[in-house]
C-alpha cells in the first residue's frame, strides 16, 4: 500500500521536559530517543508520575518540550501533527456531553468532508468498535467501556496515521478492559496503524505492544526497550500463559522494581 | 421556580451583586404533595390574606383595593388600546435592552473567560463597575435623557451585562480542559475551539445568566417608567397612584407582576432545553 521507503512514524531525539510551578522547577524528562516504525504498537510502561503521559502529549504536540526533538511522520512536531490522534484517559471528558455519540464521532472531520461522508465514517468506525445502533444516544447514555469505545471510534473515523492512547483502559471494569485490550489488538492488525500506548500496567503493555519501552528515574530516562516476540494473534488465555510473555513481563516488573527500591533507598538515605 | 429564588434574584437586583451561579439544577425531588397543587395553595392563601385585610377595614380603603376588584379593574384595562401601547413600550424596552446585553456580554465573556491575562486585570472594574446600584442612576438618566426611552435603556442595559458576562465568564472557565485538548489534538484551530467546545459547554451558565438578565431588564425597566414618567407599564403605576386611583395602581401592579411571571416562566423553559445535557439534570428528564 505504502509505496515510499518505511519512515519512522514517529522520531523522538534527546527529548527533555523541564516545567516550572510556583517557582519550583522539576526535570521530568531527560534525553529520551525513541523510534517507532510504521505500523509498530510500542508500549511505555512506567510508575505513575514518571512523566509516561507528558512522553505522549509532546509527541501529540500539547506540551512543547523543553530540548530535542520530536517528529511524526518525518516532518517535526510543532503543535497537534496532522494524521495523529489521542485517545485519552478520561472517556466522560474527552466527549462532548452536549454532542450526540455520531456528533462527537465526526466533530474531527467537519472541516474536510460533507456531512454525509462523516456521518457514513461514523457508522463504520462505530460498527468497527462493535458498536451499532447508538449514533443517536448521548455519551452519557451508555456506559463507561461504550464511551471509551466511542472515543476509539472517533480516533479510527479520523483515519490516523499514528493512534496514540493515554493510560486508554484505565477507568473501565476488569472485563471491559481486556475486551477493550483485544479490541485494540485487532484494529491495530487489520488498519496497520502504528499505535503508542502509554500504561502502567505490564501485563496489558506485553499483551498489546510489538515493543514494551520501560520508562523509569527521576528525570526519566528509557530503562529498557524489548522486542515482544509472541505470536501476532493474542488471546486473553493462551497469550497471558506463553512463556515468552511471562519472561517479558518479569523482566519489566524487575526493572520497575528496581526503580522503586532505588528510590527507596534515596529517600532513606 | 419557587417564592424565595424570586426574591433572591429581586435582592440582587437592587444591589446590583449577583454572584455567578452555576446553572440552576434540578432540586432533590422529596416532595409529598404535587406541584401544581401547593402552588395553587399557596397563591390561594395569599389571595386570602389579601381579601380579608380588605374586607375587615384594617387598612384604608384609599390604601388597599379588593382582591377581586382589583382583578376585575385589571380584565378591564387589558381591553384598552392604551395600556397595551404601555406593554408594548415596556416590552420594546426589555427587548432591546437584553438584545444589547447579549451581543455586548456573551462575546465579552467568552474573550475574558478565555484569557487570564485580560480576565485578571479587568476583574477590578467588573466588580467596580458592577456593585453601582442601577436604581441609584435613575436620577442621572433623568436629568441627561429626561422622560424617554434612552433613559430607561441607559440603566437597563447595563443593569443587564453583569450577569450575563459574569455567567459566560464562569462558563468558560469552567470548560473541561480534557474537552479542550481532546480538540486541539485533532486539529480544531482557536475558532473551531471556540465555537464547538467553549461555547456549547458554556451554554447552561449562559442560558442561566439570559434568564437573569431578562428578569432584572423587566424590573428595572418597569422601575425606571415609574420613577421618571417614560411611557410604559411602569407609568401607568405612577400616574394612577398620582391621581389617587387605587384599584388601577392594583391593577397595573399585578399587569406588572403578570409580565414579570411570563418573562420567567418562558425563560425557565428555554434555560431547561439548553441544559438538558448537563450532569447536574441528565437524570430529571
Amino acid at each position: 500500500m505504502n509505496q515510499s521507503p518505511p519512515v519512522s512514524a514517529v522520531r523522538i531525539a534527546g527529548l527533555q521536559q523541564t516545567f516550572v510551578v510556583d517557582g519550583v522547577s522539576r526535570h521530568v524528562l531527560d534525553g529520551i530517543d525513541l523510534e517507532i516504525r510504521t505500523g509498530e504498537t510500542v508500549c511505555v510502561v512506567g510508575h505513575s508520575g514518571t512523566g509516561k503521559s507528558t512522553l505522549l502529549r509532546c509527541v501529540a504536540g500539547l506540551h512543547r518540550p523543553s530540548g530535542g526533538e520530536v517528529a511524526v511522520a518525518g516532518r517535526a512536531v510543532a503543535g497537534p501533527p496532522e494524521g495523529l490522534a489521542v485517545v485519552f484517559q478520561d472517556y466522560g471528558r474527552s466527549l462532548m456531553p452536549w454532542l450526540r455519540i455520531r456528533e462527537n464521532v465526526t466533530l474531527p472531520l467537519r472541516r474536510t468532508l460533507s456531512r454525509q461522508d462523516r456521518n457514513a465514517r461514523a457508522t463504520e468506525a462505530l460498527a468497527a468498535v462493535g458498536l451499532e445502533g447508538v449514533e443517536r444516544l448521548y455519551p452519557w447514555q451508555v456506559s463507561g467501556g461504550m464511551q471509551q469505545r466511542v472515543a476509539i471510534a472517533r480516533a479510527l473515523a479520523y483515519r490516523p496515521q499514528v493512534l496514540l492512547m493515554d493510560e486508554p483502559f484505565a477507568s473501565v471494569d476488569a472485563q471491559t478492559r481486556s475486551d477493550l485490550e483485544d479490541l485494540v489488538v485487532r484494529i491495530a492488525a487489520e488498519s496497520g496503524l502504528t499505535l503508542m500506548v502509554v500504561t502502567h500496567d505490564i501485563d496489558e503493555a506485553v499483551y498489546l505492544g510489538n515493543r514494551v519501552v520501560v520508562l523509569a528515574g527521576k528525570p526519566a530516562r528509557i530503562a529498557a526497550d524489548l522486542e515482544v516476540d509472541l505470536p501476532s494473534g493474542r488471546d486473553q488465555l493462551t497469550t497471558k500463559a506463553d512463556p515468552e510473555f511471562l519472561r517479558l513481563r518479569g523482566e519489566v516488573m524487575s526493572l520497575i522494581r528496581r526503580e522503586t527500591a532505588s528510590i527507596a533507598e534515596r529517600v532513606s538515605a | 421556580m419557587t417564592v424565595s429564588e424570586r426574591v433572591v434574584e429581586g435582592r440582587a437586583v437592587m444591589s446590583g451583586a449577583s454572584q455567578p451561579a452555576p446553572p440552576a439544577a434540578a432540586r432533590p425531588t422529596r416532595r409529598a404533595v404535587p406541584a401544581p397543587v401547593s402552588q395553587v395553595a399557596a397563591v390561594a392563601a395569599i389571595l386570602a390574606v389579601w381579601s380579608w385585610l380588605a374586607a375587615t377595614d384594617q387598612v384604608s380603603d384609599s390604601a388597599l383595593a379588593g382582591s377581586v376588584e382589583s382583578f376585575a379593574r385589571l380584565a378591564e384595562v387589558l381591553g384598552t388600546s392604551e395600556s397595551w401601547a404601555a406593554i408594548g413600550q415596556t416590552l420594546t424596552a426589555w427587548s432591546i435592552s437584553l438584545a444589547v446585553a447579549l451581543a455586548v456580554a456573551v462575546p465579552l465573556g467568552l474573550l475574558l473567560g478565555r484569557s487570564m491575562l485580560a480576565y485578571r486585570s479587568s476583574r477590578f472594574t467588573i466588580d467596580f463597575l458592577r456593585t453601582i446600584p442601577a436604581l441609584g442612576l435613575i436620577p442621572l438618566a433623568a436629568l441627561v435623557y429626561g422622560a424617554s426611552r434612552e433613559a430607561v435603556l441607559i440603566i437597563v442595559i447595563p443593569a443587564c451585562i453583569w450577569p450575563l458576562l459574569l455567567q459566560t465568564i464562569y462558563g468558560v472557565r469552567d470548560t473541561d480542559p480534557v474537552a479542550i485538548e481532546t480538540a486541539r489534538s485533532y486539529g480544531l484551530g482557536r475558532w473551531s475551539i471556540l465555537g464547538r467546545v467553549v461555547l456549547p459547554s458554556a451554554l447552561p451558565y449562559i442560558a442561566t445568566g439570559i434568564r437573569l438578565s431578562a428578569i432584572i431588564a423587566m424590573l428595572v425597566a418597569i422601575s425606571v417608567e415609574l420613577l421618571v414618567l417614560v411611557p410604559g407599564v411602569g407609568s401607568l403605576i405612577a400616574v394612577a397612584q398620582r391621581n389617587g386611583e387605587t384599584v388601577d395602581v392594583y391593577a397595573y401592579t399585578l399587569l406588572a407582576g403578570f409580565l414579570g411571571l411570563a418573562v420567567v416562566l418562558l425563560f425557565s423553559r428555554l434555560e431547561r432545553r439548553v441544559i438538558a445535557w448537563h450532569p447536574s439534570v441528565r437524570g430529571h428528564r
